[in-house]
């Protein structure tokens, strides 16, 4: 099972993390999530390998001495401590190229990485992305050519908060289509399918999740909008038409809008020590009102939107009622917020 | 780039094999300083907090004296040095000085008489201070506190100075001295302090220990270390060890979504620092694949450089074949066995503490084995003695606790024995 605070892998009857010292849930309560998830740690990997990975076999790392289930390639037994046989290769596994391309930064020339698809820089020994060695053959790249000269590159640090309509997405075609588009957190140009962003480290909606989002068709970038309130969306150069998906509401009313098909991280930018958060709450007295770099997480599923404490210094209540770290709940339109001192309003659309 | 420091990264094997499902591996990096940073030595601004309350009585007050004397003797004539000594009282009976300046501390320090109760808080009040006045960046600061007994009712006093001092960047490294002194105070003035804690056993291993601190407070050339791991996508990080010059869980911390970030603090200037990661691996095709680079920032306040780096990347190599799946690298399986038996250990005590006597007796034997192997024989009977007791009594013995608490850490200070 995982450890609600660091999120460390510990052993399913272990009582105290030892990665963190934090107190442990009762096995019961775990099992049900540690059955779903058996070895992976951060959400966004889970989401990317929940298809590949499956349920450890029962042999491999088992413990012979006692019946333990290791992890694959643990050297001895967690619990006994006796030494575990080796994992065996696979030949008739069916290994699936990883699928977690990202963004390249287009600069000069590149080539596709042949395991992942991420285009990597030329001169580069390894895929930044996936680690695969790059062959010195054919240089040719047969990615997507990167669309424009995105602002991207110029502006890693900036993690403004998700304006999830952009502009190029209006001209995109079907989302299968390998177009690029951009990246709710901070605007850099991304493709399709990629899991995180290259530049703000952000996870990226899944495709499949893409295609279900109702698209939602921008206007002209600037012309028509008359930008409303919205001092956030200002920080990004096209200024774009007010979002109707959901968002938060700052006591100044400005609004801030969030992602409509994705986890949104809500904190504080912090890039010195590199924590970007989906959405950055500095703007809106982040600082002064005691809001941590990564505060809480709204995700959606089923149409259903969820609000987890991500271990706040200063906590996250809801309505008024303090939230368990790591516990999600439900979160409906209109609810109150507060992230510290910070209040905000949730409002579906 | 700077080259005062090196880091070489060995995994427990170069192949990993081609599997579905995801497997561990175990990446051993080594922070190693170049020959001009080994032969470096820090000037020190030390300063001694001693225990002389009536159970120092004997033996133990004669062999501290023994002992202050040896490590005055490692020190450099401008070294700065203060004593303070405390029962229920405190005293500094030599102030914050340059050495040579110490005219007449070798009498002081034999003029010492053990005799009344502990007050731990008022010594390291005292001792912290003198140090303090003498703070100097490019110096190793450092406090040396011994203590045999518990000290009463200023644990909270304790910990708030330990604290203070780690802000002020004095570490404390706390000695007991036998069986009767509480362990969980120390080792957290150790950790708050970013110090360290150790058992003396006997009297006889105060005059080693003594000197040991002093010496190593002279080799800690390397400040403020701290390692950054970047990982590729799927890999994921599980825990973070430190295998010498002591085993220790680092822990890390998240910085960005792929990149996880451990504190290293000083660094040895002969030995370095190794560090044990596990990490799971994801299913990829067969191939060379570069997993993680590793980057170590560092100061060096005796040439004036900060936030200097080194880094490494870390390959590993897929394969589908099944011979190459099982070369291992026995040197680092040595070290993974000695931090499971250091894990076993303190999951152990921690469940003997929680009162799960019979999940910590099962731990305490599967420990006891795994000493065995490693040739520890005199730990592993302390293990199966503990476990024995823990079953008799649902008690531990103090004395064996203690043994294993500080003895385990230490079992990468032997070389690797590999022998058999």
């Amino acid at each position: 099972m995982k450890c609600p605070n660091c999120g460390n892998q510990v052993q399913e009857d272990a009582v105290f993390c030892d990665q963190c010292g934090t107190r442990l849930p009762r096995p019961e309560a775990a099992t049900a999530v540690a059955n779903a998830s058996t070895t992976t740690q951060q959400p966004a990997a889970e989401q990317e390998q929940a298809a590949g990975q499956g349920i450890v076999p029962a042999q491999e790392g088992r413990c012979a001495n006692c019946g333990t289930v290791n992890t694959p390639g643990e050297m001895f037994c967690g619990e006994c401590g006796a030494p575990l046989a080796a994992p065996q290769p696979e030949p008739a596994a069916e290994v699936q190229a990883p699928a977690v391309p990202v963004a390249p930064a287009p600069s000069g020339a590149s080539r596709t990485c042949p395991d992942c698809g991420a285009t990597v820089a030329e001169g580069e020994e390894f895929c930044y992305a996936c680690g695969a060695e790059m062959k010195a053959a054919a240089a040719a790249s047969e990615a997507p050519a990167p669309a424009a000269e995105s602002a991207a590159p110029a502006q890693p640090a900036e993690a403004a908060p998700p304006a999830e309509q952009p502009a190029p997405a209006a001209e995109a075609p079907a989302p299968e289509a390998p177009a690029a588009r951009e990246c709710p957190a901070c605007g850099a140009e991304v493709n399709p399918g990629d899991a995180f962003c290259e530049f703000c480290g952000a996870a990226l909606a899944a495709p499949q999740e893409a295609e279900a989002a109702p698209a939602q068709p921008t206007t002209a970038p600037a012309a028509a909008a008359p930008t409303p309130a919205a001092p956030v969306a200002a920080a990004q150069p096209p200024v774009q038409a007010p979002p109707a998906g959901p968002k938060l509401i700052a006591s100044s009313g400005a609004e801030i809008p969030l992602a409509a098909n994705k986890e949104t991280v809500v904190g504080r930018e912090d890039p010195y020590s590199g924590v970007f958060p989906d959405v950055d709450l500095s703007p809106h007295g982040g600082e002064e009102g005691g809001v941590s770099r990564r505060h809480f997480k709204i995700t959606v599923s089923g149409g259903q939107y969820m609000i987890e404490d991500l271990n706040s210094t200063n906590y996250t209540l809801l309505n008024r009622n303090r939230l368990q770290p790591g516990m999600p709940s439900p979160l409906n339109d209109g609810d109150e917020i507060r992230a510290g001192r910070l209040k905000l309003v949730f409002k579906v659309r | 780039m700077a080259d005062q420091l090196r880091l070489t990264t060995t995994l427990n094997k170069a192949y990993v094999p081609v599997t579905s499902t995801q497997q561990l591996i175990y990446a051993l990096i080594e922070v190693i300083p170049n020959e001009i940073i080994s032969a470096t030595r820090m000037q020190v601004n030390f300063g001694f907090v001693l225990d002389h309350s009536g159970s120092m009585r004997g033996a133990k007050i004669e062999r501290l004296k023994e002992a202050m004397a040896l490590a005055l003797s490692k020190m450099a004539p401008q070294d700065m040095v203060s004593v303070t000594i405390f029962n229920d009282n405190a005293q500094v009976i030599a102030k914050q000085a340059p050495l040579a300046d110490q005219k007449g501390l070798a009498d002081k320090i034999q003029g010492m008489r053990a005799g009344g109760g502990t007050q731990m808080s008022r010594g390291m009040s005292l001792g912290l201070r003198e140090v303090y006045h003498s703070f100097n960046e490019r110096y190793a600061n450092q406090l040396l506190l011994l203590t045999d007994g518990q000290t009463y009712g200023d644990e909270s006093q304790c910990l708030k100075l330990a604290k203070e001092a780690g802000e002020h960047k004095i570490p404390i490294q706390a000695l007991g001295l036998g069986d009767d002194w509480n362990e969980d105070l120390l080792d957290e003035i150790g950790k708050l302090s970013t110090g360290g804690s150790d058992l003396v056993a006997a009297p006889d291993e105060i005059v080693p220990l003594f000197t040991q601190t002093v010496e190593r407070s002279q080799k800690a050339v390397v400040r403020n270390a701290q390692m950054v791991l970047r990982l590729v996508s799927g890999v994921v990080p599980r825990q973070v060890w430190q295998v010498t010059p002591v085993i220790a869980n680092l822990g890390y911390t998240p910085i960005a979504e792929q990149d996880i970030q451990t504190q290293l603090g000083e660094l040895d200037a002969e030995q370095g620092k190794a560090i044990l990661v596990e990490l799971l691996l994801p299913q990829r095709r067969p191939g060379r694949y570069r997993i993680a680079q590793a980057q170590v920032t560092y100061d060096l306040p005796t040439e004036g450089i900060t936030d200097a780096s080194s880094r490494s990347d870390i390959l590993v190599e897929y394969t589908t074949d099944a011979q190459q799946a099982k070369q291992y690298n026995p040197d680092i399986m040595n070290l993974i066995e000695k931090v499971t038996a250091f894990k076993l250990q303190t999951r152990a005590l921690d469940e003997a503490r929680m009162g799960n006597v019979a999940g910590a007796t099962q731990k305490l034997r599967a420990a006891a084995t795994r000493l065995l192997e490693l040739g520890e024989t005199d730990l592993a009977e302390a293990a199966q003695q503990e476990a024995e007791n823990l079953e008799q009594s649902g008690q531990m013995s103090a004395s064996g606790t203690k043994k294993l608490r500080y003895q385990t850490r230490k079992l990468t200070q032997k070389l690797p024995d590999l022998s058999e």
